[in-house]
């Protein structure tokens, strides 16, 4: 009796003991081989890929940036986070001479690489020379998930050159300053 | 009741087994983020830090074209940042898994005389990181040699635990041990330690290898810190149960926790540590919990196998005869669910689910896989993930998908910019030539009013340089001296004498005396007046210059606004399709990459499954005729008690009390037993 349960019992138990060390390695070396060269000759091909479309793209986005916004009538408004702590941004709107320009809500993500030190461009627009009166609503949270809004205005004096405007969001006091620094 | 392990905790075992290949930082700080001076600088972080790389590269490239474009490029804000951009740039490369090219360029910072120190390092260890990811861990351990002294401590921690990592691929255990022994104790990280342990382990020095492992094995906190721990303790059991030491084996099995990522595997080490010091009693209960689990595991299906195999060891043969019937069962609904699985791949639909959120970045993607629903074709789809190789090629997949995507998006723009530049030069074709006309016109008069204006200029110079108050004279005051002039010129033609012409001659230089009194008293108040005119004029000109120039700027963007997009728009188009033929190209080769890998990976497991099939069935057979066996053994046993107890009972009764011929049926024995 034992005897003949002992040739299946031996192969299940071998079988059974392996199977750890047989799942980890999965026993393909040279399949595995095979697979990772394959890979390797696809990934050169996407490299290369990659490597010209950025060409293009970079060429692509300097005619537009030539053909949409030209350096005379071109202002860019940023957002920046001069510090995060105990804030958390839900969304910036920007109005260009009473008109809504922008309105961004933010995804974490994106919070987070603003609080990382990233800039955002928020606005492109062309603006004739003269005074322009940019205004400012910001909605955010602090610590205990408290609403948060804070309003700026600024006057922008557009000259012949591209005009480059930072608006830079400080948590202080319970609220937020917006500090906007023409570059 | 079947269990199936919660996806979250697949995902955390998706991690921890990517861990060892995740080359970059898992959360980067890039160089320049700092003291910012140049905002499109900065755009290109906030692009890197929501893990958006094409657009960083994108950016940083145009800045860096710009800047290098530049006559002064010092003067250019993008100065301050300039090296840390040229860096960083390597950096989003090697996040978008672009090696060659990040490899080139953080080359030339390691080759670079003039980077500092600290720079270079970094570059070195980032190198080192890219061909350690791609699977080169002999060129990352040269590029570590490329390490200059003094060496930030962290970073030092950090290459010491590559060449660790990279000494262990290449199997040079004790270089592996020697490395991270230099790694810092407050650096060396689980992770580390874990493979201390493991290197350890192989190396034979046990008794090392138990102690690093076993406080591993204790820790405690995050789900990720809670799975390494299993991980440790499952590795120990496994490694002391192959060494024969069953006993000693079963502590750290125990603690590998029931609902944990490796909770199968250590259910089924737990029973094998119980089997193999011969208690199968106690084997039972982990295989028994196994088997309630999720079929779909390995370790539950080679429970399925153990378990009747420790009935079986028991003698309780019906039992295991009836478990091997339920492992038959089980295996043909996995063999069919793997079948439908296969099909599903083939039929192209893994393709399309690798491609759900197409824009979300990798760290997203990952968290959503967990959410997928249970289809066929995404069912396997996180085991496949664990493998490096599969990992890459998805991500490929993924970027050319984007790329795809991104190439359309951009031809239709290219599109619109050709249809927006055809309808500017349709509207300023027909005007410009008037405005050309006007502009002209008015340039001319410009320029005349200037040439009178310095003319003035000039002799009002001169004026005040000689003196010479008849300059100030106004319009009247010199008509008046020219016809004083000449009626003293007539007076003395006519050889006037006698008191008349004497008296007019004195009126007529008195009267000049008048106005010369007038002049010369205010020349120096004509002068101040004259200048302040001639500024007066001078700002009038500006203005004139000014507005001049406006329409002259005007009209060269007019000009600009049309003019010269032509070819670069046509040539672009052109590109843009034979690039979007060949990312199409390369997303069916790499989707079939992957197909081939998966159908692989599935079909070794339905070979596996089948060949446990046929070893459940015979081994089910097996059990079914001991159990047999067994009864009929026992029943003859009882037949030939009750036999020997009428022998006996006939010996001690009186002739003619014996019953005739009285037997049982067989089967009647002992029902204990589970029957088959």
């Amino acid at each position: 009796m034992d005897c003949r349960l002992g040739l299946a019992s031996a192969a299940l138990r071998c079988l059974a003991s392996g199977l750890v060390v047989c799942c980890a390695l999965a026993g393909r070396p040279a399949a595995a081989q095979d697979a990772v060269s394959e890979l390797q000759g696809i990934d050169d091909q996407v490299q290369a890929l990659k490597q010209e479309v950025l060409d293009i793209e970079r060429e692509l986005s300097l005619l537009e940036e030539k053909l949409l916004f030209p350096s005379g009538t071109q202002v860019a408004v940023f957002v920046s986070l001069a510090d995060a702590e105990g804030f958390e941004l839900d969304a910036v709107e920007l109005a260009i001479d009473g008109a809504q320009a922008a309105a961004h809500l933010y995804a974490y993500r994106e919070f987070d690489a603003l609080r990382r030190g990233g800039v955002q461009r928020l606005h492109v627009a062309n603006l004739p020379a003269g005074r322009h009166r940019l205004a400012v609503a910001v909605r955010g949270r602090d610590r205990s998930g408290g609403a948060i809004e804070a309003r700026a205005e600024h006057v922008l004096e557009k000259g012949d050159k591209p005009a480059f405007v930072e608006l830079r969001l400080r948590p202080a006091g319970g609220g937020v300053d917006i500090d906007f620094r023409e570059w | 009741m079947r269990f199936a392990m919660p996806a979250r905790l697949r995902l955390v075992l998706l991690l921890l087994g990517a861990w060892s290949v995740a080359a970059p930082a898992v959360d980067p700080v890039y160089t320049g983020a700092a003291s910012l001076q140049d905002l499109y600088f900065g755009e290109a972080l906030y692009h890197a830090y929501r893990e958006d790389h094409f657009a960083a590269i994108v950016r940083l490239d145009v800045e860096l074209a710009q800047h290098h474009a530049l006559d002064e490029p010092e003067r250019d804000s993008l100065v301050a940042h300039r090296g840390a951009a040229e860096f960083d740039v390597g950096d989003f490369e090697l996040r978008y898994r672009m090696y060659h090219r990040a490899g080139r360029a953080i080359e030339r910072v390691v080759e670079s005389e003039t980077a500092p120190p600290e720079v270079r390092n970094r570059a070195v260890l980032r190198l080192a990181r890219l061909y350690y990811a791609r699977g080169d861990a002999r060129n990352a351990l040269l590029a570590l040699d490329r390490l200059r002294e003094p060496l930030d401590p962290a970073l030092a921690d950090a290459a010491w635990l590559l060449r660790a990592q990279a000494d262990m691929q290449l199997g040079d255990l004790p270089a592996a041990v020697a490395a991270l022994r230099k790694v810092r104790g407050e650096a060396l990280g689980p992770y580390a330690r874990y493979n201390l342990g493991v290197a350890l382990m192989r190396l034979g020095r046990s008794r090392d290898a138990v102690d690093v492992l076993d406080a591993i094995g204790r820790l405690d906190g995050d789900p990720v810190r809670l799975a390494l721990a299993d991980k440790a303790n499952l590795s120990l059991g496994n490694r002391l149960l192959e060494a024969g030491l069953a006993a000693q084996a079963r502590p750290f099995l125990d603690r590998v926790r029931l609902h944990g990522p490796f909770a199968n595997k250590g259910l089924l080490l737990a029973g094998w540590a119980a089997a193999n010091s011969g208690d199968f009693e106690r084997a039972l209960v982990p295989w028994t919990e196994l088997t309630g689990r999720d079929p779909a595991d390995i370790a539950v299906q080679e429970g399925l196998l153990a378990l009747p195999y420790a009935y079986a060891q028991l003698g309780v043969f019906g039992r295991a005869a009836l478990l091997y019937g339920e492992a038959v069962n089980a295996f043909s609904r996995e063999i069919d669910r793997l079948d439908g699985s296969i099909q599903a791949i083939l039929d192209g639909r893994l393709r399309q689910a690798l491609l759900a959120d197409a824009a979300a970045a990798e760290s997203d993607f990952l968290r959503r896989l967990r959410d997928l629903p249970d289809a066929p074709e995404t069912r396997y789809l996180l085991e496949l993930m664990a493998g490096h190789v599969f990992q890459a090629a998805v991500a490929n997949y993924r970027d050319l998908a984007r790329l795809y995507r991104h190439l359309e998006r951009r031809a239709a723009d290219v599109v619109a910019f050709q249809d927006l530049v055809e309808r500017r030069r349709a509207f300023y074709t027909p005007r410009l030539p008037e405005v050309e006309r006007r502009y002209q016109a008015q340039d001319a008069l410009l320029r005349s009013v200037r040439l009178r204006r310095d003319t003035l200029a000039r002799r009002l110079r001169h004026a005040q340089q000689m003196r010479d108050p008849r300059a100030l004279a106004s319009g009247g005051e010199l008509k008046i001296l020219r016809r004083l002039a000449r009626l003293r010129w007539q007076l003395e033609r006519r050889g006037g004498r006698g008191p008349a012409a004497e008296r007019l001659a004195e009126r007529i230089a008195r009267l000049e005396g008048v106005v010369t009194w007038r002049l010369d008293t205010e020349f120096d108040t004509r002068l101040d007046r004259a200048y302040r005119d001639l500024a007066e004029l001078d700002a009038l000109l500006q203005r004139a210059e000014d507005t001049r120039r406006r329409v002259e700027r005007a009209k060269r963007a007019a000009y600009q606004s049309f003019e010269g997009y032509a070819l670069p728009f046509n040539r672009m188009t052109g590109r843009l399709a034979a690039l979007a033929v060949r990312a199409e190209a390369l997303m069916a080769q790499q989707a079939q990459f992957l197909e081939k890998a998966a159908v692989r990976v599935l079909d070794q497991r339905r070979k596996k499954l089948v060949d446990y099939r046929v070893k459940a069935r015979f081994a089910l057979a097996e059990s079914y005729d001991l159990a047999i066996q067994k009864q009929a053994e026992a029943a003859e046993a009882e037949l030939r008690e009750r036999q020997r107890v009428q022998e006996i009972q006939v010996d001690e009764a009186p002739a003619g009390d014996a019953a005739p011929g009285r037997t049982d049926a067989p089967g009647g024995g002992d029902a204990r037993e589970g029957r088959p």
